[in-house]
């Protein structure tokens, strides 16, 4: 059964459409990658899917329960426990730690203080920045900051992660590692994963890639 | 550059109109706020010199005594000046008008002569209206003991030849009569209103002074040499007499209201201070929504001095603009402000009626250059950071939040306060000059605001231990404070410091004054002619009346207080005498040096006339130089008189300071046996209000006051004196807060990425509304408690220091903690005001880049 669906879902920016009838479903722990030039609508859809913007027409249903209908409260509440969202550029909280930006969403869920400690020692083990726990994301490369935004992403155990050009800032190698730390976490956690980006490369990820084109899929591509 | 201006300035500014108003509004009340204390103390200074000139006009030298009235008698001495000048002898008095009790001052002149006088002084269409009277049989009305001249601005109001205007000069009902009106001059200031010109006998009659005058005014005759003219008056002067030029008396007004009018203009510049950094915040915001504009300029080849230009460019624009509607709001406040500061200094001095402030055309020029001045200065240094930071960084989202450097901050604000409070304490020039003190306060005030930079960090450590996540996000920005943390929190603690600074001053200030009204003011009942308001007022009662209401068996004991103002090593201050003995027995004057009470009052008392004392105020000690034990030489109206200094008394009565004789001693040198006010002790079982009744009825001439009811006047002066400072206080307050709001959007927009992604997390819009409001109120709370230490420090300057130096009061500091909790819940209540919506306006911020340049 789908984890997320997209039906007729379409958004427009004053008088011009930039997504139109895009019908989506995504299964738990299927990875798609969405593949498209620059303007194609890639991260309007994203954010339709994140529920962080609302469809002029169509619905998003997450485990059934339709977004667009969803009060702002509720929405945060599905932001918190459902959904992941890693950004192109980071936006780790400057003024807080590594560890303390992984520990955030669980925070923000009130989870008891040991279990905080347990699951974040554990997805800082696993992006591999055990020794950089303290450090500000000032103070962190690139790369180092994806992995903690994808860990911060990952931390709740959500159903679905949408990532927006999570390579678009890295350099090869750093994005290299990003992708499989991608792969390999959603596969342990079995979550489903939606990820914008330019590179077949990193589509090369996924289980299923989605061109766009003018705010639309490509046929054939669903 | 024309064409990129008008497309990236003043496009840019009617697009992000809520912007442009908000600058233009920081800008106009700033400059509306300083140029209305400006006007309006300038109309009141302008009227008080006009009181003091009265029709004076034109002429080109004074001569007066140094000390008493200048006889009629000794004018013969000075008639072979008449050979190169003509005189004009002058008496002044003061009439309260029946019912409103509204003061206007008499001035007494040989209108007779002046029809012969080749050269007359009075405006020249007066002299055309007394010349034409002539033929009508105005100087035969004019011989009318009663008949007035009255200033066109008075018959204005109605007031036409031979209409009656009753009232009181002294103590006695008299009722005047209109006998012509005295037309402005064409070319010179209007006459005031509050002016009655009366004959010179007439006027000596009515105001029971015969064969006195006050000065006499001489005006050279056409082609007359003032140099040689001065010569032959200084060989011709009688001992006793001084001859000045006419400014001088206005000079002298100007010293008078100095301190009052010091203090608006010092919290004039409160609001421009503040405004200062309000003006820099949203000049900070600009560039930094801007930034992508600049860097694309950049990146395509414009020179950084090109991008400073277009940044000053706006500034400018914005600051002409703020400036010119900053004119009008200023001209419109002034109007308000100057019945304001005209009631205060005529409670105090009793010589204002300025109603209307006007708008000289240096005063708009000033206000236009300290407006866009005070914007290009604020927009100096975003336009240099445009300028020089590279396209690259620019264009970064979270590379412009640079933190602040707080350590050296903290030392800074440490040295600072440090050498300030050194400065100010540490020196000691001569009495007056107090640069010491206002080079220190500033220094304290830099200190205080670096202060609430250094302050941000340890309000934000509970965010470094804190497990609530929005406690955390909320105070860890303030661990790490950027530029505009720091300039919202400097700008809320100076405003703050300065009120508090200024309202602990004033409290002091009242607390010393009442203290000292409750101890000298201890008689049952004052009594004094109608009219009478401060020490400069010329109301008197006459000898046989005092004696007559001290003789009443229901009187214990009288203290007659008589009051001049003199002439002492050139500089004016005042005379007063009163009765020592009842002094010693029953007053309670606060003694500052000299021994106790009431030692050097029996010293006087017995010293009599063979061995004359005379006890200074602490201002007049601290003027002259003068010490206990003494000898000065002092004017009076038989030659210089000897009196050794006895004692040092409190006195917060005037600025000038002055001498206090025993009675008996300044009857036998001044021989006026004339009283300024009776102070009543009553015999036991005698009830004050009963024979306050009484006497009102005998004397309706005078006025009778109760203890309290003095006691409550003399508050609701000192409080109406200080009304204006409030509300001045309030007004850089409010602008403080309202930059906290401008800090708190700039810090908004700065992070909106940051707060995208705490939606992103899943926080809810009242979670981020929550966080930014926290730190916006971390903010201010550093702003608060640095405004508070920062404003007690000032306040001990200005107590311990600026007042003795500048004005000669030794005040008691008393910290009004009432007053301090208000001012704290008002700025935090206001700060909630403020950063609510701005915290909601930015929890909804969208991270996509359209919104940076429209937001």
């Amino acid at each position: 059964m789908a984890v997320l669906q997209a039906r007729g879902v379409g958004r427009r920016f004053e008088s011009s459409w930039v997504v139109r009838a895009l019908d989506l479903d995504l299964v738990a722990g299927e990875r798609i990658a969405l593949l498209g030039p620059s303007g194609c609508g890639k991260t309007t859809f994203l954010n339709l899917l994140g529920g962080l913007d609302r469809p002029d027409e169509g619905v998003i249903l997450l485990d059934g329960e339709s977004l667009h209908q969803a009060s702002p409260a509720r929405l945060a509440d599905l932001r918190r426990s459902r959904l992941g969202t890693v950004f192109q550029f980071f936006h780790l909280i400057p003024t807080l730690t590594a560890e303390e930006n992984i520990e955030l969403p669980l925070r923000m869920l009130a989870w008891p203080e040991a279990r905080i400690r347990e699951r974040c020692a554990e997805l800082i083990q696993a992006v591999g920045l055990a020794h950089r726990a303290a450090a500000w994301p000032s103070e962190l490369s690139g790369g180092e900051m994806q992995r903690v935004a994808v860990a911060r992403a990952l931390a709740a155990r959500p159903a679905v992660l949408l990532a927006d050009e999570p390579t678009g800032n890295l350099d090869r190698a750093s994005g290299q590692a990003v992708l499989s730390l991608l792969a390999e976490l959603t596969e342990q956690q079995g979550s489903a994963l939606v990820m914008v980006t330019h590179s077949e490369a990193a589509a090369g990820i996924c289980h299923r890639v989605l061109r766009m084109e003018d705010g639309r899929f490509l046929d054939g591509t669903l | 550059m024309t064409w990129l201006a008008r497309r990236l300035v003043t496009r840019a500014l009617l697009r992000e109109w809520g912007r442009t108003l908000l600058t233009l509004a920081a800008v106009s009340l700033g400059v509306a706020v300083f140029l209305s204390i400006r006007l309006a103390n300038r109309a009141a200074v302008a009227s008080f010199e006009q009181f003091t000139l009265g029709v004076g006009q034109g002429s080109d030298l004074v001569i007066r005594t140094e000390a008493g009235p200048l006889w009629e008698s000794r004018l013969p001495a000075l008639r072979p000046l008449t050979e190169w000048a003509w005189m004009r002898p002058i008496i002044e008095g003061s009439f309260a008008r029946a019912q409103t009790m509204e003061g206007f001052q008499v001035l007494g002149l040989d209108l007779v002569g002046l029809g012969a006088s080749a050269n007359s002084t009075l405006p020249s269409s007066s002299e055309e209206t007394l010349h034409r009277s002539a033929t009508t049989g105005f100087y035969a009305t004019l011989q009318d003991p009663v008949a007035i001249l009255i200033p066109a601005a008075l018959a204005a109001e109605g007031w036409s030849p031979g209409d009656l205007m009753e009232g009181f000069i002294q103590e006695r009902a008299v009722r005047l009569r209109v006998a012509g009106i005295l037309p402005d001059p064409p070319h010179r200031p209007k006459l005031q209103r509050n002016l009655l010109v009366m004959d010179l006998p007439a006027a000596q009659r009515l105001l029971g002074r015969e064969g006195e005058l006050d000065r006499v005014e001489w005006g050279l005759r056409p082609g007359g040499n003032l140099p040689h003219f001065e010569a032959q008056a200084r060989r011709l002067l009688p001992p006793g007499l001084i001859m000045e030029p006419p400014e001088q008396r206005a000079e002298s007004g100007r010293t008078m209201t100095a301190a009052f009018r010091f203090n608006l203009t010092i919290l004039s510049l409160i609001a421009l201070a503040v405004g200062a950094y309000l003006l820099f915040q949203a000049f900070d915001a600009s560039v930094n929504r801007r930034r992508e504009t600049w860097a694309t300029l950049r990146a395509l080849g414009q020179a950084p001095s090109g991008v400073m230009r277009l940044v000053l460019f706006e500034a400018a624009l914005l600051g002409l603009l703020g400036s010119a509607l900053g004119i009008g709001l200023g001209w419109l406040l002034a109007q308000g402000t100057v019945q304001g500061v005209s009631r205060t200094v005529n409670a105090l001095y009793g010589a204002s009626a300025a109603q209307r402030a006007g708008m000289p055309a240096p005063e708009a020029w000033l206000a236009v250059a300290i407006g866009t001045g005070a914007c290009l200065i604020a927009a100096w240094i975003p336009a240099r950071r445009a300028a020089r930071t590279p396209p690259v960084q620019l264009l970064a989202r979270e590379g412009h939040l640079t933190p602040t450097r707080w350590g050296w901050m903290g030392l800074a604000a440490g040295t600072a306060l440090l050498l300030g409070t050194v400065l100010a304490y540490g020196l000691r020039p001569a009495p007056g000059v107090a640069w010491h003190a206002y080079a220190g306060s500033a220094l304290v005030l830099l200190g205080g605001s670096l202060l609430a930079v250094a302050l941000l960090p340890l309000l934000g450590l509970p965010g470094r231990w804190t497990r609530r996540w929005r406690l955390r996000l909320a105070l860890r920005p303030l661990l790490r404070p950027t530029g505009r943390h720091g300039f919202a929190a400097a700008a809320l603690a100076v405003a703050i410091g300065m009120t508090i600074g200024m309202g602990v001053m004033v409290q002091s200030f009242e607390r010393t004054v009442l203290a000292w009204i409750g101890s000298s003011l201890r008689a049952d009942l004052y009594v004094a002619p109608i009219g009478s308001t401060g020490a400069g007022s010329q109301h008197r009662m006459g000898a046989d009346t005092a004696d007559g209401i001290a003789s009443d068996p229901a009187v214990a004991a009288a203290d007659r207080f008589q009051i001049l103002p003199i002439t002492f090593r050139g500089r004016p201050t005042f005379l007063g005498a009163g009765d020592m003995g009842v002094q010693a027995s029953r007053g309670g004057l606060i003694l500052a040096a000299g021994g106790p009470f009431p030692g050097p009052l029996l010293a006087l008392r017995k010293g009599g006339t063979s061995d004359p004392g005379v006890l200074v105020s602490e201002t007049f000690s601290r003027h002259f130089g003068v010490r206990v034990g003494e000898v000065l030489d002092l004017p009076a109206p038989g030659g210089l008189r000897r009196a050794t200094v006895r004692g040092i008394i409190a006195d917060y009565g005037n600025e000038r300071g002055s001498l206090l004789l025993d009675r008996p001693v300044f009857l036998a040198w001044f021989q006026d046996p004339r009283v300024a006010s009776l102070a009543l002790f009553l015999r036991p079982g005698e009830s004050p209000e009963a024979f306050a009744a009484r006497l009102r009825r005998e004397h309706p001439g005078l006025q009778v006051r109760t203890n309290g009811a003095l006691r409550d006047q003399v508050t609701t002066i000192f409080r109406q004196t200080f009304a204006l400072t409030y509300a001045l206080e309030a007004i850089g307050l409010i602008v403080a807060i309202l930059g906290l709001g401008q800090g708190l959007t700039g810090l908004a927009l700065a992070r909106r990425g940051e707060i995208w992604s705490l939606r992103a997390l899943g926080a809810t819009q009242s979670d981020l509304t929550r966080i930014l409001m926290l730190e916006g109120l971390g903010v201010a709370l550093a702003g608060l408690l640095s405004g508070l230490g920062l404003g007690l420090l000032l306040a001990r300057i200005l107590v311990d220091v600026l007042n003795p130096q500048v004005f000669g009061w030794t005040l008691g500091f008393s910290v009004p903690w009432g007053f301090l909790g208000l001012v704290s819940l008002a700025t935090l209540g206001a700060a909630i005001l403020v950063l609510a919506p701005m915290a909601r306006w930015g929890a909804r911020l969208a991270a996509d880049r359209e919104v940076e340049e429209g937001a």
